[in-house]
């Protein structure tokens, strides 16, 4: 039922920049009906209880979940699972077309990207924090110029490279932190709150930085928010976890 | 070798004279100590003498296999004791800590006595036993403060440990750090130690041996060949427990799996 909705077109945009080259371009050999990302009966519990059982969405190249649910539903719980940092009890998790489990988790978790709702600084520079990923491939790392104008897209021109990661605020390093992830050209993005803890101008920042992204990129989202805000990523679905279950429709 | 001047069981009782002062003391405070001292002071003794008399049967023993069934049971009784000094996880480690105490201990013992000593046979009791038991009392600290390092930081810096699996990390990859700071911290003791030997305390060995009558050479040419030693089965020891014990924090699809437990 789900996959019966057409792909969003990607290669439309018109402001192609860099990340477009260096993020989630769809592959033309996958047939155009495999969804990027595909979850399936998806359930999550400890031993004597079910947090969430039934979980399905299906997202396309640049699509958009917004997940939402009263606190306690287990929603960033249902994001951990996506990002394979808990185990889901049953079900099924598919990167275009590929059960999750014959992946192995560290490939994997670069392609499906997770952004931790606080933002986390390690000790040492903004570069050291930006290029921590190339730590663990032996993909050549981005030179200073494009770290340079990764740092403009995401409005923070005004930060040195040198600059101590833990000076920046916590608005400034949750988009460093995005960035950081976007390194890794991931083809979704599992976004935690990610303004939980921002002011309303940092908020506005962050969001519309990662919707200019995603508008390039086909970079597709699972964006957990209470609320939808003006410039955010406009959403395909929307997703609402309830007494144990999601559900899910088109917006 | 005259040996060390014999104590009267008559002059013996004269030191529990210490214990009532200690005693007074804490009556004389409150400080509610009295009933542990005696019970502490009824332990030490009946322990001790006990322990005469089964070194004096042990002394005896002439096969190799019971020096070392009885070594690797007082290392069974050290890696439960341990166990009370570390943080409580749902990671089980009591087997991996037998383990690599006994591989290292085992190991180092029989370099000493049999190498560096050349005690004939290399698993003669008088020797392997009470070095055995060095190594076990110093380094069994040096693995409860590392493993206790290990899960204090997993858990505290469990964002980080995350954060670096998120962007592509293996789990040992994560957790390298975490694991180099913890090995650091249970090796430290015993350098520390071998900073301040001979200069801010005289080893309990090496009293020992110059009371007993030996050449103070002698008794120092010992006391370095254990400095070094102890320094030597920490590391071991230390490196393979976190090594192997951090597997457990991990399950096989990199996810760290180590909680804190709950009752």
């Amino acid at each position: 039922m789900l996959n019966a909705f057409c792909c969003v077109a990607v290669s439309s945009s018109i402001n192609y920049g860099k990340f477009a080259e260096m993020s989630a371009v769809p592959h033309t050999d996958i047939p155009n009906d495999v969804p990027v990302f595909a979850v399936d009966d998806l359930a999550f519990g400890y031993s004597d209880e079910v947090l969430f059982e039934e979980v399905r969405f299906r997202l396309r190249a640049g699509e958009t979940l917004q997940l939402s649910g009263g606190s306690g539903t287990g929603k960033s719980t249902l994001l951990r699972v996506l990002a394979r940092l808990l185990p889901h009890t049953v079900g099924s998790l598919q990167l275009r077309g590929t059960e999750s489990n014959s992946i192995p988790a560290q490939q994997y978790r670069r392609k499906v990207a997770y952004l931790q709702q606080l933002p986390v600084m390690l000790p040492g520079s903004v570069r050291d924090n930006l290029l921590l990923s190339f730590e663990y491939t032996d993909d050549e790392p981005p030179s200073e110029g494009d770290l340079r104008t990764e740092l403009q897209r995401v409005e923070l021109e005004d930060v040195a490279l040198e600059q101590p990661a833990s000076e920046l605020s916590i608005g400034q390093q949750q988009r460093i932190a995005v960035l950081r992830l976007l390194f890794m050209q991931p083809e979704v993005l599992l976004l935690d709150e990610p303004t939980a803890s921002l002011d309303e101008t940092s908020a506005s920042a962050l969001l519309s930085c990662v919707a200019d992204l995603q508008r390039n990129s086909g970079l597709c989202m699972v964006h957990v928010t209470h609320q939808w805000r003006p410039g955010a990523p406009q959403p395909t679905w929307s997703g609402t976890l309830r007494r144990g279950t999601m559900e899910v429709e088109r917006t | 070798m005259n040996g060390a001047i014999d104590i009267g069981y008559g002059q013996l009782l004269l030191s529990l004279l210490f214990v009532v002062l200690a005693g007074a003391a804490s009556l004389k405070l409150r400080l509610g100590l009295e009933r542990d001292l005696l019970w502490g002071t009824l332990r030490s003794v009946a322990q001790l003498a006990l322990l005469a008399f089964v070194l004096v049967y042990v002394f005896r023993i002439e096969q190799w296999y019971l020096v070392v069934a009885i070594y690797l049971m007082m290392i069974l009784f050290a890696a439960t004791i341990i166990r009370g000094r570390i943080k409580r996880t749902n990671a089980t480690y009591v087997l991996p800590t037998f383990l690599s105490m006994a591989l290292s201990y085992v190991l180092i013992s029989y370099v000493v006595v049999g190498v560096i000593v050349r005690a004939d046979p290399w698993f003669l009791p008088m020797y392997f036993i009470p070095i055995g038991g060095m190594i076990i009392g110093n380094s069994m600290n040096a693995i409860a403060i590392a493993l206790d390092r290990l899960f204090s930081d997993l858990l505290a810096r469990r964002a980080q440990v995350e954060l670096r699996l998120c962007l592509g990390a293996t789990s040992r990859e994560a957790s390298h750090e975490i694991v180099r700071e913890a090995v650091r911290a249970g090796m430290i003791p015993s350098i520390n130690a071998m900073m301040g030997v001979g200069i801010v305390f005289i080893p309990g060995m090496m009293t020992g041996q110059i009371l007993a009558g030996s050449d103070p050479i002698v008794a120092v040419k010992y006391q370095i060949m254990v400095m070094l030693m102890l320094v030597g089965s920490t590391a071991l020891g230390s490196v393979l427990v976190v090594l192997l014990v951090r597997r457990r924090c991990f399950s096989a699809d990199h996810r760290l799996i180590l909680e804190e437990r709950r009752d």
